[in-house]
């Protein structure tokens, strides 16, 4: 049987099998959604053991009951043997395996030359800001880059996928896709990379991150912007006093000594509560006064913010801002540190601002006050163009005014 | 001499330039209704901060159009005439340009003071969260330096090439820039020669760099 058919008939048997859960199970009969009847009866063993044995044997029931299981057993050993035609048939379109850089890769023959060069260039980039744990991590990763889309017109629109897996686990994918010749390839090693190596880290870093992915690149000035304007713009106390020179605010604000206890008391001050609440999402075990207390409170009344904020779990709170000022501290850090620091980073024992402030070979109030004293000075930066930017536009004019005026010689 | 022309050009240009000036100092002003009344109601800092990045836009819009409208305003009533206030002057035809782009600065500046004068204006009445600022003057400045070298542009076509190739080749230059630029702008864009191209052109100290800067009147 080619795999095809075998892959035909897999689908052929899930719809079937859908079909019968629905004709045949109490839940949908009950107004059960189709969509969760079929996760119940694709789910093979207890459920639908249990439902037959509810039953008599030899109703109709029963044996709508028994053709599901042999449909789920069925559809089981189908869905291995399609899986396995396909990875098989994906080997062989990825044949080629091809070692460049840092990277192992498995691509296709005609995507070699390409998948070699961005290797190489991600690997150049990369190549200092790697410690040996995540030269492995990168290393490890099973690497497959294919094409998805070619349509060879002149627009050379082109769709690329490149994924890793560790541990037999899809951890990072890819889609890159490109028109008018640009390669999108040299991008995408350099996001997967970076998904590898953020993988890597242990849970405590990751979870500080907020599972983002670790900045090993320099970031783009952009980036930096968005950090600052979101530690100006988020309406927390901590925030506040950490533009304003206070360094346990900064350490608060970006929870370098683990969660806060009291984040309500921590983060925010009574001023930010209207604006907080605007951003919490009730959940079903919220108390029942909870969407009226909320409505209230941001129709204005201040006393409802308040009671509605201290009867929420203190996970509920929602951190003042999100991974871009983290990203930035971080990246700061690594700079400071220089050689070494991601492994420092990564060896150090105790919390975040202790492993930060070793991988800056600095203490942690200097740190603090080294990043926010470049924070500010983006500020000023930002709108007011620089001495340099201004006598380039001005070099730039008398250039244009220049050329104008030559061809009036005639 | 320079101030006999710069008079005439103000005489030709006096109807737009006010319209720009008047333009200049109420757009900054805008901000000051719209965070008064949001702002102990349902506008963030965020919020402000995004409202400055729109007044910033307005008025890169503003004194662009003002730079061209001022260069084709000016060319404008020269055509009308037959060239005849032109041929009277006793200078050449250099000279003549080189007056006419300073006259033209002149007037650009008085817009971007119209700038500054609003946005100072309006930081003086706006109640801002203590993480916020106004920029006015660096505002203004930019916006000057932006709509000098766009006049510049524009006067430097005008005076070398209209004549000859005219608007086959400002659409054809106009069409360059875009595929240039856009490609540079879009995300994920990052090898290739015309991307590449097109961030030397909006690079910082790029020719357009001015003008692809941060243009906000409101930030942290």
């Amino acid at each position: 049987m080619s795999d095809r058919a075998v892959a035909l008939i897999a689908r052929r048997m899930t719809c079937l099998l859908v079909a019968a859960c629905v004709t045949a199970s109490p839940t949908v009969a009950q107004g059960v959604s189709r969509a969760s009847a079929r996760d119940t009866a694709l789910t093979p063993g207890l459920e639908i053991k249990r439902a037959m044995n509810a039953r008599d044997a030899g109703t109709p029931a029963a044996r709508r009951h028994e053709r599901i299981a042999h449909l789920v057993a069925r559809w089981d050993s189908l869905s291995r043997a399609a899986d396995t035609a396909e990875r098989r048939r994906f080997t062989a379109k990825t044949s080629d395996t091809v070692e460049a850089g840092v990277f192992r890769i498995r691509t296709t023959r005609s995507l070699r030359r390409r998948v070699v060069r961005a290797a190489l260039n991600a690997s150049v980039e990369l190549q200092y800001s790697l410690d040996v744990r995540s030269l492995a991590a990168i290393r490890d990763g099973d690497v497959t880059v294919v094409s998805l889309l070619d349509d060879g017109s002149p627009w050379h629109r082109e769709s690329l996928l490149a994924s890793a897996r560790r541990d037999n686990v899809y951890c990072c994918e890819i889609r890159a896709a490109s028109w008018l010749r640009h390669d999108p390839l040299p991008q995408a090693m350099r996001d997967l990379a970076i998904g590898l190596v953020s993988q890597s880290f242990d849970g405590a870093l990751r979870e500080w991150l907020l599972q983002s992915s670790f900045p090993l690149l320099p970031r783009t000035s952009r980036e930096e912007e968005d950090a600052r304007v979101e530690v100006g713009t988020s309406e927390s106390n901590a925030a506040r006093g950490c533009l304003a020179g206070e360094d346990h605010a900064c350490s608060v604000l970006l929870d370098l000594h683990g969660h806060p206890e009291n984040p309500l008391a921590a983060w925010y001050s009574p001023d930010d509560y209207r604006a907080l609440v605007e951003r919490v999402r009730l959940a079903p075990t919220d108390p029942r006064e909870a969407p009226e207390q909320q409505r209230a409170c941001l129709a204005g009344a201040t006393d409802s913010c308040e009671t509605l904020l201290r009867s929420l779990d203190g996970r509920r709170i929602p951190s003042p801002t999100l991974q871009g000022p983290r990203l930035s501290l971080l990246r700061h850090a690594l700079t400071l540190g220089g050689p070494g620091a991601l492994q420092r980073l990564r060896t150090t024992p105790g919390d975040i601002g202790a492993r930060l402030a070793a991988a800056s070979r600095r203490d942690e109030a200097q740190l603090i006050r080294s990043w926010r004293a470049s924070m500010t000075d983006r500020a000023n930066a930002s709108v007011r163009p620089a001495a340099p930017i201004a006598m380039a536009s001005v070099c730039w004019m008398i250039v244009v005014a220049a050329l104008g005026l030559r061809r009036t010689k005639r | 001499m320079f101030t006999a022309m710069l008079r005439a050009q103000w005489i030709w240009s006096r109807a737009m330039m006010l319209f720009f000036l008047g333009a200049g100092f109420t757009i900054p002003l805008l901000s000051v209704p719209l965070v008064s009344r949001g702002r102990h109601t349902w506008m963030t800092s965020a919020n402000i901060v995004d409202l400055g990045g729109v007044i910033g836009v307005a008025i890169a819009i503003l004194i662009a159009i003002a730079a061209v409208a001022i260069e084709i305003q000016n060319w404008s009533v020269d055509e009308r005439g037959g060239h005849i206030y032109t041929l009277s002057l006793p200078i050449d035809r250099r000279r003549y340009a080189s007056y006419r782009l300073a006259g033209s600065f002149l007037l650009i500046t008085l817009v971007c003071v119209a700038i500054a004068a609003g946005g100072i204006a309006a930081g003086a009445i706006l109640d801002l969260p203590s993480t916020l600022r106004t920029y006015p003057v660096a505002l203004a400045l930019r916006a000057l330096l932006a709509g000098w070298f766009v006049h510049t542009l524009a006067f430097a076509f005008r005076l070398g090439a209209w004549d000859r190739c005219g608007k086959t080749l400002f659409a054809a230059l106009l069409m360059v820039a875009v595929a240039l630029i856009l490609p540079a702008a879009w995300p994920g864009a990052t090898t290739g020669w015309l991307p590449m191209v097109g961030r030397l052109l909006i690079a910082p100290g790029g020719p357009l760099g001015i003008l692809a800067g941060h243009w906000s009147l409101i930030d942290v």
